[in-house]
């Protein structure tokens, strides 16, 4: 007897449908969340569906038969007990035929066919150095701290999040330092523009003029660490492969800065549209009220300022607080060094109630020096100097990744999302290091929940 | 008293409880019923959330989770409506994402929202 072309058609459409059935997978970590998936981005027009296992046949045909009635069509069975891959009909949104499968009672899930990336390791021809991105347990050298060795898996678990995310350049990161060598050959493509007023990437309040360069070095290393151009086959990497820097030099060659022209900095960093500040200076004594209201007016602005705990092996909240470290504003997030091995580094203050995170702060590679000494110097220094920049190249990640996200959601992925260390407890106000992945994946509590009753 | 229904607006802030004041003329309330109860929150930011595969999972003691999931545009709607008995309920939102802790797929929830305690007359 022959059968109907139209029927054998049915039958291996049923039957291969049948066969995706027969297994149940393991849940997500929610059964009503929609089914989990990855990355940012996927394939348009596709979506994946999982028919729930204890439907009948009649119910299989049925689905089946809807789904052909949306002008979908199956394009593989995907070789996973219940999952198809379909093929969503012409003038639909994956959106739409999203919402129209999680509708259907036969169907278990339905998602997006995701668009992974591999892991991205930069080329950077120094990144084996960088243990703060990918410790393997390497030596360091040369180096200025000891160990110079470490454990491997003790570090800031980024490269997972670069397959997500490398470029942070819609995000301005405020450097208030010695200044910055825009010119090396690491950080000139991502240089803050400043338009034609301030064309050399922003301000110098030590020389009162629109050179921001940095001859001392300090102010380059930071930076660097925040957001070196990555996989340019050059040097070393940023937390942002990608990033605007905006350079502005307060610390004079001493390396001091007076409370004036921090103001004239912060005021600069935010009247100019940076999201982030970086300080990495410290100063003890009285509380400084002028400081303090200029944090203030940041967090008015939305702005994220990162701080150092400071390099004085001391108890910041015991032995005398240290500024703007000791500042209580909640848009200030202040940060310890750890070495190698994730202990907290010999010489990095804390503070259980005033020191937030910690973060590599030992044997850090990055860029250094001014123009004069040429474009291409690196150095390797240690201190929490090194620290603060790791966790402001994380805050312009988060805020990058989440272009809506304010400064207290970006510092509620920080502290929230990192890794619980024990060196860092009863040290710090989280007991934790940053983790990038983490805080990437960290997703704040929702808040003004209401109700209104009929 | 009437049996029509009456709106009530409650306010809630960070753990409260939301108590309705009395529907007709001091005569005590509304009799026991299903209402039907509008749940509203305020947008989470998180890229995740607001896109495929993300949204927010309502919890209603002693009720069936409601999953609220993105579907399409710029956010996940920030709100849903239900029918509750009379009752005491405490009621959380968590949001949820694809993007997990490894940077793979098994998806993120967060905590839950500050839980407050809903009475239904």
């Amino acid at each position: 007897m022959k059968t109907p072309l139209r029927s054998m058609a049915l039958s291996a459409l049923v039957g291969a449908a049948l066969a995706l059935y027969a297994q149940v997978a393991a849940a997500p970590f929610a059964p009503l969340t929609p089914a989990g998936a990855a990355a940012s981005q996927y394939v348009p027009g596709e979506v994946l569906v999982k028919f729930k296992p204890t439907a009948s046949t009649q119910e299989h045909l049925a689905a089946m038969a809807a789904m052909a009635a949306r002008g979908h069509s199956v394009v593989a069975s995907l070789n996973q007990p219940g999952w198809a891959q379909v093929k969503v009909g012409a003038g639909q949104t994956m959106e739409t035929a999203l919402t129209a499968y999680r509708n259907d009672p036969n169907v278990e899930y339905a998602q997006p066919n995701y668009i992974y990336h591999a892991t991205a390791v930069p080329n950077d021809t120094q990144y084996g150095q960088l243990w703060a991105f990918k410790n393997t347990g390497q030596p360091i050298n040369p180096n200025t701290y000891t160990p110079n060795a470490g454990t491997a898996g003790d570090d800031m678990n980024i490269e997972p999040a670069w397959g997500h995310i490398t470029d942070c350049s819609d995000v301005v990161v405020a450097v208030l330092d010695t200044g910055v060598n825009y010119t090396h050959q690491d950080l000139a493509a991502n240089m803050w523009d400043g338009g034609p007023g301030l064309p050399k990437h922003g301000r110098d309040f030590v020389d009162d003029d629109d050179d921001p360069m940095d001859l001392e070095g300090h102010g380059t290393h930071l930076p660097g660490i925040i957001g070196a151009e990555g996989n340019n086959s050059t040097g070393t990497t940023g937390v942002c492969q990608k990033a605007r820097i905006m350079a502005v030099r307060v610390l004079d060659a001493l390396g001091n800065v007076t409370t004036a022209t921090a103001l004239l900095g912060i005021g600069f960093a935010v009247a100019n549209g940076a999201k982030v500040i970086n300080m990495s200076f410290v100063g003890g004594g009285s509380f400084d009220p002028a400081f303090s209201d200029a944090i203030t007016s940041a967090q008015n602005r939305d702005v994220v300022v990162v701080v150092v705990a400071g390099n004085e092996n001391q108890d910041n909240d015991a032995a005398g607080a240290r500024y703007p470290c000791n500042f209580i504003q909640p848009n200030l997030v202040c940060v310890a060094a750890l070495d190698q091995n994730y202990a907290l580094a010999s010489f990095s203050s804390w503070g259980a109630t005033s020191v937030d995170v910690g973060a590599p702060g030992t044997n850090i590679l990055s860029t250094w020096a001014g123009a004069a000494l040429g474009n291409t110097s690196y150095n390797t220094i240690s201190g929490t100097s090194m620290a603060s920049p790791e966790v402001a190249g994380l805050a312009a990640m988060l805020r990058a990744y989440n272009p809506q996200y304010t400064y207290a959601d970006t510092v509620g992925a920080i502290k929230n999302g990192g890794r619980s260390v024990l060196a860092l407890v009863n040290k710090t106000t989280t007991g934790k290091a940053v983790d990038v992945m983490s805080s990437l994946a960290y997703i704040n509590p929702p808040k003004g929940l209401a109700a209104t009753v009929q | 008293m009437g049996s029509r229904l009456h709106p009530y607006r409650l306010a809630v802030a960070s753990l409260c409880v939301a108590v309705l004041s009395s529907c007709g003329g001091g005569d005590g309330g509304p009799p026991p019923g299903n209402h039907t109860v509008t749940l509203a929150w305020a947008a989470n930011h998180e890229k995740g959330v607001n896109s495929a595969g993300g949204g927010y999972q309502v919890a209603i003691s002693g009720q069936p989770t409601i999953n609220v999931p993105f579907t399409a545009g710029l956010t996940t709607p920030t709100s849903t409506v239900t029918t509750l008995w009379t009752g005491t309920y405490t009621v959380t939102v968590s949001a949820f994402a694809a993007l997990d802790a490894l940077g793979g797929s098994s998806g993120s929830l967060s905590e839950p929202s500050q839980p407050f305690t809903l009475i239904v007359p």
